[in-house]
């Protein structure tokens, strides 16, 4: 490909004409890509790849904080699995939540985006109103959740004007501590995929559609034969993010009921911060976020393969 | 292209010497330049009246010594406990650490014994009450120097007593008068009480109930025992069997006074502490009495807090010279005044009473007159921790006091 289009920089012979000049032309670009990536790839390197390192390095130590490291072997693992029923419950937790929230997720936001993705009357209204909780701050939201639903709170005052009695408590009780968790989250996460799913709808192209209604589609058949075929990876891009994110969730069980009642609400995290902050035990937390690490490889391998078969690129 | 590369280079080493400037003081939890020292000092509290108050008698050191600043770290009362230990053990712990009696033990490794040091900055130890200054010693060494001290009171709304038609309590009430009396003030969306799922209030009644505390002399847990289970069960009571109280959640911050201020609970348990934050935030009359006493009378727990100097800091003759400061005369007698702090030193404790509500003399001194010191245990946060997770089930009356207790002795390892 010819790239030297940079003045200065081509070889010519004798007579004018260009020499092709392959070696000196990749070092010199490779060093310009270099020069240019060395910010970013540097950043990540100490910031993100060099902590994820030693953090699998330190999973294998026994390390009290204000104290040192000393080496522990697989022993945090085999204790996790084994002998940690804490552990097995926020993993518990953590695939409930996972389960219960990203079908939602997606499945709500696909219905929000295709209601409001028509040039209907106040798009831009609905797509800003729904954004809002995505932008602002989760501990902000969910503290304000908490205030609500605490049983001397908003939402208690208002049940008992309605109904006489006092509402289900509902952040105190290990049912349904849960369920308000999931809720909170939904209403916070769907502006995200909201927005990149109206983006997608709104690429399909009419004439598809209109092709499609001649043949006789009906409007249910537009959407599933050919509008979510032809938005499957903005569909495959928000499942992976989805996924990835919820099983990180920390704030919401944290600052809605602290993993309680009980450890009901407990996530894998938050396990891990007790662990690590709480009980100064950095190298079992360390062993914690390492399988965290491994569980969400495994699940996002399973989406990517899914990919192969249900993703439609053009 | 090589000149494009040269100025790109020099961009970029620009920009790394000006980051590395970035990084500021040097050694632990102080910073000299010239004769200018300044000492980081951490304390919880950050309600903008706490802050103002911390920020004031920072600057009454300034004000003894202007080669002396104190800079003000503050963080709200969870999180401190939470993060202090990580600060202390990072590399730039501050050098003034405040210290409350309940958490002595756990952090006494961190500390450094004040003993020596007393003398040359004009402490003088019999100025201040003798409980709260024992309360403070880990085996038999002084860690910090008390600021403030207090039983726990209870705090009522007066206006909600007056709509339902209840006579205002009297200092010495008992369990039985009160837990009546919350009954009445129990109506519609409102209760007479208001708790939450913290492990200080089983110490708050225990002795008053059965004559012990759930923590032995020498900082184990005994919260297995049959005297602690009556005292769980009852106060866990409150909210199943004689619905005075609403129902609980697990939270990390302390929900309890958000009822309490927002006028939809009538009662509410804590210390003299919470007085800045209660005059300021109440839009009711408040009244103060003290708490409701069981077979043993009217006694309880004396906390208190004070400040100590961590064992990293390096500038120690400084440390102690601020402390001197911190709690001296000057700075316990404005910390009364503004209701954030019943001065630890006993011949300022009249400014608190000055500046509290009606009767908070007469309370404090029924209160205090059989209070017993306070005790914690080593690992007192994780203690705590453990107990505030389970509790919600046993007060919400899911599952049972005695199973409950049993689990949280067996999970600790301060036994």
């Amino acid at each position: 490909m010819a790239l030297n289009v940079v003045e200065g920089t081509e070889k010519r012979d004798g007579r004018g004409r260009r020499i092709a000049s392959k070696n000196r032309r990749r070092r010199g670009d490779g060093r310009t890509a270099a020069g240019f990536l060395a910010p970013s790839l540097g950043g990540f390197a100490i910031f993100t790849l060099g902590p994820i390192i030693a953090s699998v390095v330190v999973a294998f130590t026994v390390w009290p904080t204000g104290g040192s490291p000393t080496a522990a072997g697989f022993s945090n693992f085999v204790r996790l699995f084994t002998n940690d029923p804490n552990f097995i419950q926020s993993l518990k937790n953590t695939l409930i939540f996972v389960f219960a929230y990203v079908p939602l997720n997606l499945v709500l936001s696909l219905a929000l985006a295709t209601w409001i993705s028509p040039r209907i009357r106040g798009q831009n209204a609905y797509r800003v109103l729904l954004f809002i909780p995505v932008v602002t701050p989760m501990v902000a939201n969910a503290a304000v959740w908490q205030l609500s639903l605490l049983p001397s709170g908003v939402i208690d005052g208002i049940w008992v004007s309605v109904f006489g009695v006092h509402a289900p408590n509902f952040l105190g009780s290990p049912t349904y501590a849960m369920a308000v968790v999931v809720l909170m989250s939904l209403w916070q996460g769907l502006g995200y995929n909201l927005m990149v799913f109206v983006s997608a709808l709104e690429a399909v192209p009419e004439s598809m559609l209109e092709a499609a209604a001649i043949d006789g589609a009906s409007t249910v058949q537009q959407f599933f034969r050919i509008k979510v075929p032809m938005i499957s990876p903005a569909i495959f891009f928000g499942a992976t993010m989805t996924v990835i994110t919820s099983f990180q969730v920390f704030v919401q069980p944290f600052v809605l009921t602290a993993g309680g009642p009980g450890n009901s609400t407990s996530t894998l995290v938050m396990y891990l911060y007790r662990s690590g902050f709480l009980f100064h035990n950095l190298g079992y937390a360390s062993a914690i976020g390492v399988c965290l690490f491994l569980i969400i490889l495994v699940v996002t391998g399973i989406v990517f393969l899914a990919q192969k078969r249900l993703v439609h690129y053009e | 292209m090589k000149k494009r590369m040269l100025a790109f280079g020099a961009i970029v080493a620009a920009g790394a010497l000006a980051l590395t400037g970035c990084s500021g003081s040097v050694s632990s939890g102080q910073s000299s330049a010239g004769g200018a020292t300044s000492l980081d000092w951490a304390i919880w509290g950050n309600t903008p009246p706490e802050i103002a108050s911390a920020e004031h008698i920072a600057g009454l050191v300034h004000a003894s010594d202007p080669n002396l600043t104190v800079k003000v770290q503050t963080m709200s009362w969870p999180d401190y406990w939470t993060k202090l230990p990580t600060t202390l053990a990072g590399g730039n712990p501050p050098c003034l650490v405040s210290m409350q009696m309940g958490h002595v033990r756990e952090f006494a490794d961190s500390l450094l014994p004040l003993d020596n040091l007393l003398a040359s900055a004009s402490i003088n130890v019999s100025d201040f009450d003798p409980g709260i200054m024992k309360a403070l010693q880990v085996d038999g060494k002084q860690l910090a120097i008390p600021y403030d001290l207090g039983p726990i009171v209870l705090y009522y709304n007066k206006d909600m007593f007056k709509a339902a038609g209840v006579a205002e309590p009297q200092n010495g009430w008992t369990i039985d008068e009160f837990v009546a009396d919350a009954k009445k003030l129990t109506s519609g969306s409102n209760y007479g009480f208001t708790m939450d799922n913290s492990i200080e209030p089983l110490m708050d009644w225990a002795p008053s109930i059965t004559g012990s505390l759930p923590v032995t002399d020498d900082g184990k847990l005994a919260i297995n025992t049959p005297e602690m289970v009556s005292v769980m069960s009852w106060y866990a009571g409150l909210v199943n069997k004689e619905k005075v109280a609403a129902p609980v959640i697990a939270s990390p911050t302390s929900t309890a006074s958000v009822a309490f201020l927002g006028g939809t609970a009538a009662m509410y348990a804590n210390g003299p502490w919470e007085m800045i934050n209660n005059k300021a935030q109440a839009k009711f009359n408040l009244g103060i009495v003290t708490l409701p006493a069981g077979p043993k009378g009217v006694t309880g727990p004396i906390e208190g807090s004070g400040f100590g100097i961590s064992k990293k800091c390096s500038n120690p003759t400084a440390a102690i010279k601020a402390l001197a400061v911190l709690t001296g005369p000057d700075a316990l007698a404005y910390m009364g005044d503004i209701g954030r702090a019943f001065p630890a030193r006993t011949a300022q404790q009249g400014s608190w009473y000055k500046n509290a509500v009606d009767g908070s003399k007469a309370t404090l001194e029924a209160a205090m007159k059989n209070g017993i010191p306070f005790r914690a245990t080593t690992y007192w946060t994780q203690d705590g921790l453990n107990y505030s997770q389970g509790v919600v089930s046993v007060i919400n009356g899911n599952s049972s006091a005695a199973d409950f207790l049993k689990g949280v002795q067996d999970q600790s390892q301060s036994k």
